[in-house]
């Protein structure tokens, strides 16, 4: 069923009563609805925005950033209507490496995923592909190739269309006899049972200010890193501290992956080269040799022609007069990039390690319903620089050494002392709500459930504990139908 | 012309047993050292070969 809560002026929720209420209709909202539902379960799903992106509901995202970058995308990364962040997500998916759920020296003190994390997650790997539409075993599609590196590999990934989960799954939850899927449903407070350990309903508000009780045998939020700790922390009403936050963990160790330019390359392998988005990942040997976190190099050629307008005519004209000129080639390539055939440049995507300083914290300032807005402090630690370092030097030698490619470093990767000052981003915003063993090491326990109260889970990257070298919606799928499961069985 | 003979301005100096800024590389062909030149990571037998 479905019901736009703009449209609700009377108590009549208050009547119904779910077995689960979903806070966040993006990918793992959805997935866990539909997941719950096919087990036989009633499922109230509350999307804060409508089917449509408005800026009334992205307004809600806006907050501040005073860490790196200066960060505005922690407003714009993300999108707040149904399909959530689907809705502009790029598609590329990929998982996590087996040495991605060790406890490692890595992680300085910080804990890493529980024993059984992998196995639980991996049975639900063909389950998630499905999902997102990639074709069965498209991981083991590797493109056939020569390459025969020591310290990396070539990256193992596949491609959703990409899926987007508002066109593809709105007609079968509006059909749903299980699933009630409410917009512009805003959650606004967690209330709590007297003896404080567990939730009695959920107050959720539309865009005109009224407000309902949600009721259920159990929660669960799946907001996003920055949301999810937004709405914790802002519901202290019963306990000052926070939701989830009787140790100072909730919004903490925020994670990206680092989107850092290398620097150019110049191609010798061009055989190599013609094989579509060649990537490279360290080999678990070098990732222990060095201590460094994992990662995907991208090495983006400049190998297909172009189409050009008039003026863009004239440009790549004055480009190849450049680049087929030694001389000119030598010296202008001093003081510019030009997008020179068998020329690339390095991107790539690496993993942050959990770092207590990198948090997301509430600000003064209110949003439309009252609730304080965040703030971010992404930070790196001289573990990140030391992986981003290493991965520079290692596979400049290595595409040397191989008679790959010659690759031109930028000079913070050579120099230690010369600071890193391009720690792009992917907007892949994990942690906050770390999942931990010990509840002074995170928010949620090894099932997702917030540490102290009984019927709350939290779904969604912001429990990662790591974040691994890949990118996240397929772990996060993964891990979300293993939620599922288990919920089900409650 | 063999680029050795030229007058090299190098910035850097990286081979298994000389980088300080890390631990000692074991690679897994010893025999290979790396130059870096003007940011350029190159084999040192780059610049012993004459393509011209």
């Amino acid at each position: 069923m479905f019901i736009d809560l703009n449209s609700v002026s009377n108590n009549s929720i208050e009547a119904k009563s779910y077995d689960f209420c979903i806070c966040g209709a993006g990918p793992s909202g959805i997935t866990l609805a539909r997941k719950l539902a096919t087990l036989g379960k009633t499922v109230a799903l509350l999307e804060g925005g409508a089917l449509e992106y408005t800026e009334e509901s992205q307004e809600i995202y806006r907050g501040q950033s005073l860490g790196l970058n200066n960060w505005e995308a922690i407003t714009n990364c993300r999108l707040r209507y149904f399909g959530g962040t689907s809705n502009h997500w790029g598609g590329r998916c990929s998982f996590f490496d087996k040495i991605d759920f060790e406890q490692r020296e890595l992680f300085a003190g910080m804990s890493g995923w529980p024993a059984g994390s992998h196995q639980k997650m991996f049975k639900h790997l063909q389950d998630a592909c499905e999902i997102v539409d990639i074709p069965r075993d498209s991981f083991k599609a590797l493109p056939k190739s020569h390459w025969k590196g020591d310290f990396f590999r070539l990256s193992e990934r596949a491609f959703s269309p990409p899926t987007r989960f508002r066109t593809k799954y709105i007609e079968e939850l509006k059909r749903s006899e299980k699933i009630d899927l409410y917009i512009n449903a805003n959650l606004t407070d967690i209330r709590l049972h007297d003896a404080l350990s567990a939730v009695s309903y959920f107050e959720v508000k539309n865009f005109h200010g009224k407000a309902h009780k949600f009721s259920a045998k159990h929660y669960v939020i799946a907001a996003g890193a920055s949301e999810t700790a937004k709405l914790l922390l802002n519901f202290n009403k019963q306990l000052p501290q926070g939701i989830g936050n009787q140790h100072d963990m909730v919004g903490r160790c925020f994670m990206e992956h680092f989107n850092v330019n290398f620097g150019n390359f110049v191609v010798e392998d061009h055989l190599l080269f013609k094989e579509p988005d060649l990537q490279f990942t360290p080999s678990e040997t070098f990732m222990r040799k060095f201590n460094i976190g994992n990662a995907v190099l991208d090495f983006d050629a400049n190998v297909r022609a172009r189409d050009f307008g008039r003026l863009k005519e004239l440009k790549k004209s004055a480009r190849e007069f450049v680049c087929q000129s030694e001389t000119m080639t030598n010296i202008a390539r001093n003081f510019a990039e030009f997008d020179c055939e068998g020329d690339g440049v390095i991107s790539s995507l690496i993993e942050q390690v959990p770092n207590m300083n990198s948090r997301i914290t509430l600000n003064a300032e209110k949003d439309h319903f009252g609730l304080r807005r965040v703030t971010l402090n992404w930070q790196a630690s001289p573990a990140d620089d030391m992986t981003i370092r290493h991965l520079g030097r290692e596979i400049a030698k290595e595409l040397a050494r191989t008679k790959v490619a010659r690759i031109k470093l930028k000079d913070f990767i050579l120099d230690d002392n010369i600071p890193i000052d391009d720690y792009g981003h992917h907007c892949h915003q994990m942690g906050t709500t770390r999942m931990s063993i010990d509840p002074k090491n995170g928010v949620v326990d090894a099932n997702q459930k917030v540490h102290g109260i009984d019927n709350l889970y939290i779904a969604g990257a912001s429990v990662y504990p790591t974040g691994g070298g890949c990118n996240p919606t397929l772990t996060l799928l993964m891990m979300t139908l293993g939620l599922g499961e288990y919920l089900a069985k409650l | 012309m063999a680029l050795a003979a030229q007058p090299l301005v190098l910035n850097g100096l990286i081979t298994p047993d000389q980088s300080s800024q890390s631990p000692a590389i074991s690679l897994p062909q010893q025999q290979a050292d790396y130059i870096v030149v003007g940011g350029w990571t190159l084999l040192k037998s780059d610049l012993l070969t004459d393509e011209s």
